[in-house]
């Protein structure tokens, strides 16, 4: 029966753009007044609170505590400029808890598909960054929105991770259980898989009035997690899990307080950190990914972004101007283009419907995906115009 | 007079026209009450009345802003999208109980209405005319009625049976017909069986104020590389589907050349797609509504104007695009074709000769120019006051006739 439990939450705010045409030439590409509205939201709503919860638990339960993070770049960059006090709120829960800070791409983007040099150069900085930040270098990994296959594998073991996170699905498992550590085919990397019941009860399902599990309630919940077989179960998901896509009205704060609590009631139950899980687990075999997997959407692969062929026109149009971008030289054109590598602007032009389109739908601040397609569009023909610009004018 | 938009708050050309025809009328000193659906607090002192003779005019918005193509007035740049109408789906069209708002507005006319003098009604589209029969049926005057387009061209086969049968209604009652074009009066004659006899073609004419509207966005520089334009509701009326598939044939051999569709309405989703899917997506740019006083940037920076409208009875944008020296491609199913000379006259549906014609503008930028000013210099020429003075006569004719029916009696 699980004893461990491992908690990892997820941290990111994009930069999300504005309606943008021909006739807005020379002006921003980015929603300043929104980003600053949803990120200042997200602190008193989210960030805030939640790390104050985390705080709580720590001294409650000492040595016991334990639990990861990331923190994307464009996050870190909106935090730095609008919200000061979330970095130091999360710095004084390091000093006092067991936190692990974990690497990703420093723009929450999909360069691990489309770009390895760009991949790379966003890994080192946020690795660099986390560390100055956070006193320790990331030695776990996190892809944007879990994607992951063999390749990805090969490449964090090149660069020093142990281990790397991806959800527990089929593809990946063929029929075993996800609450074991397990080894990638390719390179020295472990796996730590997400338990997609679990996280989702509560990370989707909490407040949904119309699943059968509802109420969760936390006693229950950790009674679940102690009779589930395996070694440890994961439980990984968005931060703004709690306050934002849950809102605080829900109970969901006192929810997880409550199962942690009663979770480390029972003789024997531990939380772990990633890093931890490796060093005290063995690998229980080899997990394959031959094709990218990633914990988005029903169908958890890349359609999420590159489902349509706005999205795949969109990203190709994107990446293409990789080259020209560092070839200027030009700090602004990178920093622009690289705010729009993040994930969440192809996630926008989504044309899904149901269940995953009503996802896509919630974080969009466009109407519609075509409406945000036209502009992504429109903003990457001015991002083309400025670099040809300054290559023009040397 | 009726109508049912006037500057500043207008969304198509049916305000642009109705202003020329006001200012020109004027000139020739007609005395106009013009009442138009809006709210009374919107009456700003506005630059489009500058310059009309004391007295002679009277606005008056009455009620709820009435508007077939969007529920609510939007300002695009308040608002986080490019198209606030480009959901909007078939059955939405006529959302917001517009109905309910043409009897609103019916009521209103009447109310103004019985308290003025006046000789003779002119009621511009469906939307007002029960108010223009109404006000007949009150005060006896004689009543014209100015079809600026109709069911059957904004919807094609799509057309929603209330709205024709008000306008059938309106066409046969009135004691004349006023149509933009040759092509709008054939199209009565069959979809509603008008007497030929009893309308009269008045071809619109360029209303220069549209175009010189004070610049108070900050607008940029006139972007690099050549621009071919579509401008105007994106409709299956206007025909954009036929200037994203010419752009198929034209774009993947240019690398210097964009195509914009400047505009918003139902085809901007799927013709988003299509460009996508033909690969030209990052050279088919959409830039939403545009603002009055973005029409003449947009119209300016444009190397190439495109109009491959399906059925149009006039097209006014067309006269616009010519006044700004921009050469210009219309399709010989807009009313607008019957009336100019110094453009390309094409069927919309033959994609191929319009890639052709567009293709031989781009490579020849010099016979290019040189269409653009002749069409200029023909545009400058086709002024309100010709349209104005026909009206004029249209009133005298039907004002001696019905002297002559009271004098019979």
């Amino acid at each position: 029966m699980a004893d461990t439990l491992c908690f990892y939450f997820q941290i990111h705010q994009p930069f999300r753009i504005r309606p943008f045409t021909l006739l807005d030439r020379g002006t921003g590409y980015f929603d300043h007044e929104l980003n600053r509205k949803h990120l200042l939201s997200a602190v008193r709503k989210c960030y805030l609170p939640a790390n104050a919860l985390m705080t709580r638990l720590s001294r409650r339960h000492g040595d016991r505590f334990r639990v990861s993070f990331s923190i994307s770049g464009t996050a870190l960059e909106q935090f730095a400029a609008e919200g000061p006090e979330v970095i130091e709120s999360f710095l004084d829960l390091a000093e006092e808890a067991g936190v692990e800070f974990l690497g990703e791409t420093w723009c929450h983007s999909l360069a691990s598909v489309f770009s390895p040099d760009e991949f790379l150069e966003q890994v080192a900085f946020h690795r660099e960054r986390t560390a100055s930040l956070f006193g320790a270098e990331p030695r776990i990994f996190r892809n944007t929105e879990l994607i992951y296959d063999n390749d990805l594998a090969a490449v964090l073991s090149g660069i020093g991770f142990r281990g790397v996170l991806a959800d527990g699905i089929e593809p990946l498992l063929e029929s075993r259980s996800p609450n074991h550590l397990y080894r990638s085919s390719q390179g020295e990397v472990h796996l730590l898989l997400r338990n997609h019941y679990f996280s989702d009860n509560i990370a989707f399902r909490y407040s949904d009035r119309n699943w059968s599990g509802w109420p969760l309630r936390a006693d229950r919940f950790a009674g679940d997690l102690r009779k589930e077989p395996g070694e440890f179960v994961c439980l990984f998901m968005d931060y703004e899990t709690f306050g934002e896509h849950q809102r605080k009205e829900t109970g969901i704060f006192a929810f997880i307080e409550e199962a942690v609590d009663t979770f480390l009631s029972s003789a024997g139950t531990r939380l772990a950190l990633p890093s931890e899980i490796i060093a005290s687990h063995s690998s229980r075999g080899v997990c394959d990914a031959g094709k990218m997997v990633s914990w988005a959407d029903e169908a958890r692969d890349l359609s999420a972004w590159t489902g349509n062929t706005m999205q795949k026109t969109a990203a190709a149009e994107l990446y293409g101007l990789e080259g020209k971008v560092k070839a200027s030289g030009n700090r602004d054109l990178l920093d622009d283009w690289r705010k729009l590598l993040a994930s969440d602007h192809l996630y926008y032009i989504s044309t899904k419907e149901a269940a995953d389109g009503s996802v896509h739908d919630y974080f969009s601040p466009f109407p519609t995906p075509h409406d945000a397609f036209a502009s992504f569009m429109n903003i990457l023909h001015d991002l083309k115009r400025r670099v040809a610009d300054a290559q023009g004018g040397g | 007079m009726l109508g049912w938009e006037y500057p500043p708050y207008m969304t198509g050309g049916l305000g642009t026209a109705c202003h020329g025809l006001v200012k020109a009328l004027l000139e020739q000193e007609a005395e106009v009450t013009f009442v138009v659906p809006g709210v009374k607090s919107d009456v700003l002192p506005s630059t489009y009345d500058a310059g009309a003779p004391k007295g002679l005019f009277h606005l008056e918005r009455v009620g709820r802003p009435l508007d077939p193509y969007r529920q609510e007035p939007v300002h695009p740049k308040t608002t986080n999208t490019l198209f606030d109408s480009g959901n909007v789906k078939r059955r939405d069209l006529y959302a917001g109980d517009l109905l309910g708002s043409v009897e609103n507005f019916t009521d209103e006319v009447e109310r103004i209405g019985r308290d003025r003098e006046f000789d003779i009604i002119h009621a511009h589209d469906w939307m007002t005319f029960p108010a223009g029969l109404r006000l007949r049926e009150i005060t006896g005057r004689p009543l014209v009625v100015h079809l600026h387009s109709t069911e059957y061209d904004r919807c094609l086969s799509k057309v929603w049976p209330p709205v024709c049968e008000i306008e059938g209604n309106g066409l046969n009652e009135a004691d004349r017909v006023v149509t933009v074009s040759n092509r709008s009066k054939q199209g009565i004659r069959e979809h509603y069986g008008v007497d030929a006899a009893r309308i009269t073609v008045i071809h619109n004419a360029l209303n220069r104020d549209h175009l010189e509207v004070r610049r108070s966005l900050p607008l940029p520089d006139p972007p690099e590389g050549r621009i071919v334009l579509f401008l105007g509701r994106i409709t299956l009326q206007k025909g954009p589907e036929y200037f994203v598939e010419a752009a198929g044939r034209i774009l993947p051999k240019r690398n210097d050349t964009i195509f914009v569709l400047a505009g918003t309405g139902e085809m901007v989703p799927p013709l988003i797609e299509r460009a996508a899917e033909l690969g030209i997506a990052d050279k088919v740019l959409f830039t939403g509504f545009l603002e009055a006083e973005q029409l003449r940037w947009i119209l300016e920076a444009a190397d190439i104007f495109v109009m491959p409208s399906v059925s149009d009875p006039f097209g006014i944008t067309c006269l616009e695009a010519m006044y700004c020296a921009t050469p210009v491609i219309v399709s010989k199913q807009s009313g607008i074709a019957e009336l100019v000379e110094n453009v390309e006259k094409v069927d919309y549906w033959k994609v191929d000769e319009i890639a052709k014609k567009i293709a031989s503008f781009l490579d020849d930028p010099e016979a290019a120019k040189s269409m653009g000013k002749r069409a200029s210099e023909e545009a400058r020429r086709i002024t309100w006051d010709r349209p104005a003075g026909k009206c004029l006569e249209v009133y005298g004719e039907i004002l001696s006739s019905s002297d002559r029916a009271r004098k019979r009696d």
